[in-house]
């Protein structure tokens, strides 16, 4: 035999046999999500009748029934001048007002980064540095700022929200976790005797934000409301000095290739640039001081990973600060000489995130240059555990 | 018209000898069965042709698959179990059912697909997590690459953190196989192990996937070259 392997006989014999169908195509294609029965049924195909251009086809349309041997009539569709609420459907969205031909990546409220904080920092163009900064420290361990009675009103606050603050044995996290950290705001609050400073802030719910910038020609947009935000009447001093900003230009942000960095946003064609802080124009209280981010839902699998729920709260402090910082100096992008600073809590109810943001830069396009710097205090625990049942052996409490 | 057909067809429950082509009126008195005994049985040349009538019909069963998403994710999907049980509703397969419940995780076969931006040729992902799959023996790895996650069959010693490389493209030299990565197989070295082999270039694995299972590649049995 002049050809040894029975496969290259095969091929000479039957071309079409060894399973490459047409140019190299497979003969079936990979497999394809959802069933044909569940699938939606193709409409009959129109007759060949039509495709012969200039002819009229006789249809039965006049007869008003069936009748073998004569074309299946096309009729115009039909369009019923209103349709009912029930079924209305949204118009398709290239015909939307807002659409653009670029897709936003936006990230809102329930946005899981993959990579977490290491994303969120090539996001927003930032420096991590672990710790807080020694201004805000100093404050706390400040001796004169300290509430009297300290530890004795917070174990105070933790039992209110966790057991004395609803009629449930045991109160869920969607009703405990608001109400520590409303009582732990009220605790500050408390101290505006001594500090009077304290009184030219407010406490602002359900505020809608929405930024939008540009990283490396990927459009990127903030747009979400957040739980709770602390503005005030004037802005916070900047926390890193002149030569500590200019320092972060040699610092290099990490890359994590393969994966993208708009992996976890939500691609959008319809979108609006405007930026809007949620304030109108005239608010007595214009700056951003603190946001406050809950995590109340009470299965885990629906809550945030602490990695995730800190690169939540950079970028939404950050989009705070840049449309702060773009009211306060315009649209252009540079660096600022007055560097905005945004601080941000998040919880779940036992562990404390604390993070501050300072905005030096809105030129967020290139890699060089100055960055951003964050100072982030990690899992910080309020309490390790809180038993509302006590626990009773052989009849006698343990 | 039905009318008549109907009657003929009722006709052949009828023992009273009947007359055919008899006009309008008295056809409906031929509609009577009668049930006197003493009468003869009609002959075979007294009933006229007329086509078959169904005069019963079984009960379709209502099986609608749980198969309806179209669109990919890589959030679990809630199933519905068989129980051995076809599209009517009858057992084929017996021995199926019960168990724990279970959520289908749509896993992605065709490890050589790009996404719909991205330029043609090989690219890398990376393992994200590895787990256990209740759907199958082995565990399966979400991998991430570009703007897209997807579940794909893990192998052996794949672990978070390493980077898979999904190739379509046969050198002429044999590229040195990692564990994990996807090539075809004429570039493959023989001796390699393999697993998720699909029978043609873009079908999707189909062949060696459970647990366990791996096989030696090898140049003597009918080969697919591509």
């Amino acid at each position: 035999m002049a050809l040894a392997s029975r496969s290259a006989r095969l091929a000479l014999a039957r071309p079409g046999r060894l399973g490459l169908g047409s140019c190299g195509a497979p003969r079936r294609g990979a497999y394809e999500w959802g069933v044909r029965s569940t699938r939606k049924p193709e409409p009959p195909p129109p007759d060949r009748v039509y495709e012969i251009p200039g002819l009229e086809p006789i249809t039965y349309a006049g007869k008003m029934h069936f009748m073998p041997g004569l074309a299946r009539p096309v009729f115009p569709p039909w369009e019923p001048g209103w349709t009912p609420p029930k079924f209305r459907r949204l118009p398709p969205l290239h015909e939307h007002p807002l659409y653009k031909d670029q897709a936003c990546y936006v990230f809102h409220q329930r946005c899981r980064l993959l990579e977490g904080v290491k994303q969120a920092l090539w996001l927003t163009k930032t420096k991590l540095i672990e710790g807080l900064p020694e201004k805000v420290l100093s404050l706390a361990d400040d001796p004169r700022n300290h509430i009297e009675n300290q530890d004795e009103c917070v174990l105070n606050v933790i039992f209110h929200a966790r057991l004395w603050h609803s009629t449930e044995d045991i109160p869920k996290r969607e009703t405990y976790c608001p109400v520590i950290v409303d009582s732990l705001i009220q605790l500050c609050k408390s101290q505006i005797l001594k500090h009077p400073s304290l009184a030219r802030r407010i406490c602002a719910q359900n505020n809608t934000l929405s930024t939008t910038w540009n990283r490396e020609s990927t459009l990127i947009q903030v747009h979400g409301s957040s739980g709770a935000q602390l503005n005030a009447k004037d802005p916070l001093p900047p926390i890193a000095s002149q030569e500590e900003v200019e320092a972060t230009k040699n610092h290099v942000l990490e890359t994590f290739y393969p994966i993208s960095p708009t992996v976890g946003l939500q691609e959008c064609s319809v979108y609006d640039v405007n930026d809007d802080t949620g304030f109108r124009e005239g608010y007595p209280y214009p700056y951003p001081h603190t946001l406050y981010l809950l995590e109340s839902a009470n299965l885990r699998p629906h809550r945030f990973q602490p990695d995730q729920l800190r690169a939540k709260m950079i970028l939404f402090a950050f989009g705070n600060a840049l449309a702060q910082a773009r009211l306060l100096y315009g649209n252009d992008t540079k660096v600022l000489e007055q560097p905005v600073v945004v601080q941000s809590v998040g919880t779940d109810g036992r562990v404390f995130q604390f993070l501050v943001l300072q905005l030096n830069t809105t030129d967020l396009a290139s890699d060089e240059g100055v960055k951003n710097l964050v100072w982030i205090d990690s899992d910080q625990l309020l309490y390790e555990h809180f038993w509302c049942l006590p626990v009773v052996r052989k009849k006698a409490v343990v | 018209m039905a009318l008549r057909a109907l009657t003929r067809a009722l006709g052949c429950l009828s023992l009273t000898p009947r007359i055919a082509n008899v006009p309008g009126p008295s056809l409906l008195l031929a509609a009577q069965v009668t049930n006197n005994v003493l009468l003869p049985l009609p002959s075979p040349s007294m009933l006229l042709p007329c086509r078959p009538v169904l005069t019963s019909v079984a009960l379709s069963a209502k099986f609608v698959s749980w198969k309806s998403r179209t669109k990919y994710t890589v959030m679990p999907v809630k199933m519905r179990k068989s129980g051995g049980r076809n599209h009517t509703g009858r057992i084929q397969v017996h021995g199926i059912g019960g168990g724990h419940k279970q959520r289908y995780r749509m896993i992605d076969f065709l490890r050589f697909r790009p996404e719909q931006q991205s330029k043609p040729g090989p690219f890398e992902e990376k393992v994200i997590t590895v787990r256990y799959d209740p759907c199958r023996s082995a565990d399966i790895a979400l991998v991430a690459g570009g703007n897209r996650k997807r579940w794909i069959i893990a192998t052996e010693n794949m672990q978070a953190g390493d980077t898979i490389l999904n190739s379509d493209h046969i050198g002429r030299m044999a590229v040195a196989a990692r564990e994990g990565d996807a090539h075809p197989l004429g570039a493959l070295p023989v001796g390699t192990l393999i697993n998720n082999v699909e029978s043609e270039p873009g079908r999707g694995a189909q062949y060696i996937r459970a647990a366990g299972a791996g096989n030696v590649h090898s140049n003597s049995g009918p080969s697919i070259q591509r």
